[in-house]
């Protein structure tokens, strides 16, 4: 069984690489690449590590390189990303747009107390190559945990605030949840636990980022840009509620003295 | 997208990886709190599946939401009678202009003592009659309790469509407006905790308060759609 699965898992790692550049291609082809700006380079950006690191082979020290360099940007472009994709909805709406940018901060900042206070004490000490790897990963699962929180609190932002949201942007943030969820869920099995599980969680990983690929490539379209026209609700049964209120009224009606 | 970098694109990176683990958790401990370790997982472990699996639920919940008041919005144009249904709570301009507070001015008297000694007097009821007559008023002031929560929750949706529609930052009117709908809320929770006890002789709430807090929420939203309409 474990050969199939390494099998499957460096075939699943071949596949991914043109595939980050494939969306890239699309979202620049589909002219949403200016929209979700951070999340193109962070397309282009992962796509080129991951070639650079299957071209540099079995060499590790250049792994290591790459690794070291190309990760500060990418967890970065993490959170560049998810912040840029409510900014752009709320700057189309002055009245909120003050108060909505104080939420994604106070979101942003409540996000990160809860991830860090979820840490512990997992970083280690020092700087050497093995335990700069492992701290790196505890950071990964920092800022995908507090990408979690942000998203859902911004969610609920949205909800009791009826800012209408294109299409696009609900597919997004469901493909970013999932992608961060899973991502949480592997790291923090790894970073805690003693399990060989390192094989099944590039697996895993692997996997769902092969199918959050695939989903943003057929789901996120420019017709789903389009913000839905914000209006009154239809003309409601107002006059079931008036009647309901005359009815008491003339109830309270006093006698004539 | 990491995964694969850090974990794995070669199996060296892996024998990397795991002497970090091992070493960081288990081996390195000694073995008499190995068992304590192991049991501190386990607690640790079940946590972390909890607060991820609820977190997950939570924001399915709220996107699914989301995605429903989206497909409302965008099928406001074609309205038909099964939307009626589910619009019946919401808000519509033509409702805002017919709306006002002052329709509920009657409530001040229907718990007042006044009211009922007069009511006594008239009819010369017994004290059985009283509470027949208490029991009615109460059963009237839970009716326009109802009412008022009813046009509330409309104001309030109200509100914050007025803040999404204007054209230039709202930021400071929310402050006061949330205070507003705090407000009103805690009055409504106190009418609806002291008419529970009324029956008991408890003093309900004056009503002119709930009446006083729904009219400065109607003039602030007023207020905002007047200055929006002249921007």
């Amino acid at each position: 069984m474990a050969p199939d699965l390494v099998q499957l898992k460096d075939m699943i790692a071949v596949l991914t690489i043109p595939v980050y550049f494939l969306v890239a291609w699309a979202f620049y082809h589909r002219n949403l690449w200016r929209s979700y700006f951070f999340f193109w380079i962070c397309l282009l950006a992962e796509g080129s590590a991951a070639l650079a690191t299957k071209l540099a082979s079995d060499n590790m020290a250049t792994i290591l390189l790459i690794y070291t360099v190309a990760q500060p940007l990418i967890l970065t472009l993490y959170i560049l990303m998810v912040i840029e994709l409510f900014q752009k909805v709320f700057a189309k709406f002055p009245g909120v747009a003050r108060l909505a940018k104080r939420v994604v901060i106070v979101s942003m900042v409540l996000a990160f107390v809860f991830a860090l206070a979820s840490i512990g004490g997992d970083l280690s000490n020092g700087w050497s190559g093995r335990s700069m790897v492992f701290r790196y990963s505890v950071i990964l699962r920092t800022i995908s945990s507090a990408i979690i929180v942000y998203l859902i609190l911004i969610a609920a932002f949205l909800l009791w605030m009826p800012v209408p949201l294109p299409a696009n942007t609900i597919r997004h943030s469901f493909l970013f949840f999932l992608y961060f969820f899973v991502t949480t869920g592997v790291y923090y099995v790894l970073n805690t636990s003693n399990m060989p599980f390192a094989l099944l969680a590039n697996l895993l990983t692997g996997v769902v980022t092969l199918a959050a690929l695939a989903a943003w490539y057929f789901l996120v379209q420019p017709e789903g840009e389009k913000i839905p026209a914000i209006g009154s609700a239809p003309r409601t049964s107002a006059t079931d509620m008036l009647g309901r209120l005359e009815a008491l009224n003339r109830t309270l009606s006093r006698p004539q003295e | 997208m990491r995964g694969r970098i850090l974990l794995g694109c070669s199996h060296s990176l892996l024998r990397i990886v795991e002497p970090v683990m091992n070493c960081t958790f288990d081996r390195c401990v000694d073995d008499h709190n190995l068992k304590e370790r192991r049991e501190v997982l386990e607690r640790m472990t079940a946590f972390p599946v909890i607060v991820g699996l609820s977190s997950s639920i939570v924001f399915l919940v709220l996107l699914v939401k989301l995605v429903q008041r989206n497909r409302m919005l965008a099928s406001s144009l074609s309205f038909d009678a099964d939307d009626a249904a589910v619009s019946r709570e919401g808000w519509s301009d033509e409702w805002f202009e017919e709306f006002s507070s002052f329709r509920y001015l009657p409530m001040r008297r229907l718990l007042s003592t006044e009211e009922e000694e007069y009511w006594m007097q008239s009819t010369e009821g017994s004290k059985y009659r009283r509470e027949e007559f208490r029991g009615e008023r109460r059963r009237l002031f839970r009716e326009y309790l109802q009412l008022i929560a009813s046009d509330f929750g409309r104001l309030s949706q109200g509100v914050r469509l007025s803040l999404i529609h204007a054209t230039d930052d709202r930021s400071a009117d929310v402050s006061r407006l949330l205070n507003l709908e705090w407000t009103l809320r805690k009055l409504l929770w106190k009418a609806e905790l002291s008419l529970m006890f009324h029956w008991l002789g408890a003093k309900p709430i004056d009503a002119s308060q709930l009446i006083n807090a729904l009219q400065g929420f109607e003039f602030s939203l007023r207020e905002i759609r007047l200055s929006g309409a002249s921007a």
